[in-house]
């Protein structure tokens, strides 16, 4: 191979930019290497320039966001259920004979009832329930099959059908602590719009959004970060509660109570995300979660201290670590008392 | 890529598809997260342009436009779904287009030479001053390895172009070579000006509270 003349002419830049060049020093073979060398050797003048190009592009290492091998397995496996989805075939038409005139549309409207429920008998067979159970210590993400994803917390519970490309609406059945990052129907993919999060005592009906449910034995509590939820209560069916971002809503199934209020909602789903930084939340925000949260009441002994403000990673694990984080980010003494904590700052 | 491979694919073969996958899922992923940190967004895009692809894959020619038409379909299919997104939560600030981050990594540099350690410092603030196309074409150019061809149909521009976006890219981040001493005290200045910024914050925040304390 031999490289062109006017390579005489090259500043380092113009190196830099010269495909021949880049190929010869990211991908070098015997014969770009042997040309390479042989012609800096012929023109000495200009090893400097080829020297300064060598290690600019030898320098240039960007900072890389690549998924691990599992998590393109578990991609691809997403991947190609989407595409089977896509590949059922369709029903074959149906052709239904002429009937008497009065009859026709009550005979269709059998047909059709009759097709539904062929339709729905077929799609369960097809898909089965899997279930997953959250670890026993940290969080575990699951994507469901619209690849939502659900962060479950510790010995949480979902179960869902794998195949939803069927179903009339999207359901899942939790137990425990759960958030949901509800992605919206994708175009092209055959899914319905809806979605539902059934639990114990209530069904919480969802449009692409993002939320925190706490599922327990004591009450529930509900926490919306985006978009828009419904919730329908097993015991008041006809009156059900729509939340916007930032509502809370805390349901005790005993007491028949529903408690609803505005919140920091990022604080209620803090536990996802281990050491998540947060901006700015008043030590009365930090009240109210510990009050839903753990069942305590809390005093602070003055409002300039509720409004003291905390920002950085926090740990919510569990009740004393953050307790005690609380004390020395704000140096402040937690006091304890039967099922109240009183907070005042540290003397 | 092994021309079989495609050839197998385009027959219709799951197996081909998938090594196709593994080999452009991690490459669109990192590609695709220098414009979001939003991962979930990301895997969407790829998910949507991948079942595209194979419910399209009989009308496509050769193996050779795989790799554009995979990059050219997510770029644009990924800067549709953070349009989209950016209407829904509208306390997103910056601008989709504007959003290309590249930025110099440390960790495999070896070397540890104060003198090299502070070039790289220059070296990346000076990425930091490229306009978010520049970049882009920085990191087909030497992340990707492609050529001036390709790029110009990723980022729907002429070949000339091009080769100018590079060019210029190339010379604003070799300046920081030559003009180290001159960064530095610009650097300074920078941090001066901010100074400074902050006290006009806190004079005016005095000033607006003087009225109040009469």
């Amino acid at each position: 191979m031999e490289l062109p003349k006017d390579y005489e002419h090259y500043s380092t830049d113009d190196f830099i930019a010269d495909d021949r060049f880049l190929q010869w020093v990211r991908f070098p073979d015997a014969e770009s290497d042997a040309c390479w060398r042989q012609w800096i050797a012929a023109h000495p003048h200009k090893k400097e320039q080829t020297d300064e190009a060598r290690a600019f592009i030898e320098g240039l290492h960007f900072k890389e966001t690549l998924p691990t091998a599992a998590a393109v397995e578990a991609a691809l496996a997403r991947n190609l259920a989407m595409i089977a989805g896509l590949e059922q075939e369709p029903a074959a038409p149906v052709k239904v004979r002429r009937l008497r005139k009065a009859g026709r549309w009550a005979a269709a409207a059998v047909v059709l009832g009759f097709l539904a429920m062929a339709g729905r008998q077929l799609w369960q067979q097809q898909s089965r329930m899997v279930q997953y159970t959250g670890l026993a210590d940290g969080v575990r993400r699951v994507w469901l099959p619209d690849s939502s994803e659900v962060i479950l917390n510790a010995n949480a519970e979902i179960s869902f059908r794998d195949n939803w490309q069927q179903a009339d609406r999207r359901e899942v059945w939790l137990k425990g602590e759960a958030f949901f990052d509800i992605r919206p129907a994708a175009a092209g993919a055959h899914l319905a719009r809806a979605f539902v999060v059934h639990s114990a005592n209530m069904e919480i009906d969802v449009l692409g959004t993002s939320f925190n449910v706490k599922e327990g034995q004591a009450f529930t509590n509900i926490t919306l970060n985006t978009g828009k939820i419904k919730i329908r209560f097993s015991d008041l069916p006809e009156t059900p509660l729509y939340l916007s971002p930032g509502d809370f809503v805390q349901y005790s199934a005993k007491k028949n109570k529903i408690v609803r209020k505005r919140v920091n909602a990022d604080l209620y789903a803090v536990w996802k995300e281990e050491g998540r930084q947060l901006e700015h939340v008043t030590l009365k925000e930090m009240a109210a979660y510990i009050e839903d949260i753990y069942g305590y009441h809390v005093k602070i002994s003055s409002r300039e201290l509720a409004q003291a403000q905390l920002s950085g990673g926090l740990r919510v694990k569990d009740e004393k670590l953050l307790l005690e984080t609380l004390s020395f980010a704000l140096n402040i003494t937690i006091e304890k008392k039967a099922d109240t904590l009183f907070i005042q700052p540290k003397k | 890529m092994d021309p079989a491979i495609w050839e197998a694919c385009k027959r219709g073969d799951k197996d081909a598809y998938a090594c196709i996958y593994r080999l452009y899922y991690p490459r669109l992923f990192n590609y695709g997260c220098r414009f979001t940190a939003d991962a979930a967004l990301v895997e969407d895009g790829i998910q949507e342009i991948f079942v595209h692809f194979w419910t399209n894959r009989e009308k496509m020619v050769a193996v050779r436009e795989l790799k554009s038409y995979l990059f050219v379909s997510f770029r644009h299919h990924l800067l549709k779904l953070l349009a989209q997104h950016k209407k829904l939560q509208e306390d997103m600030p910056e601008a989709v287009e504007d959003a290309f981050a590249l930025e110099i990594s440390a960790e495999q540099q070896r070397v540890a030479v104060e003198e090299q350690q502070e070039q790289l410092l220059l070296l990346r603030s000076a990425m930091q001053r490229l306009t978010p196309r520049q970049r882009e074409a920085i990191f087909f150019r030497f992340y990707e390895n492609m050529g001036y061809e390709e790029i110009a149909g990723i980022l729907d521009i002429s070949v000339k172009a091009t080769y100018k976006l590079v060019a210029r890219a190339i010379a604003l981040l070799r300046e920081t070579y030559h003009s180290a001493p001159l960064m530095k005290a610009l650097l300074t200045l920078t941090a001066m000006a901010a100074a400074l910024g902050s006290m006009q914050l806190s004079l005016f925040i005095c000033s607006s509270r003087l009225p109040g304390s009469l």
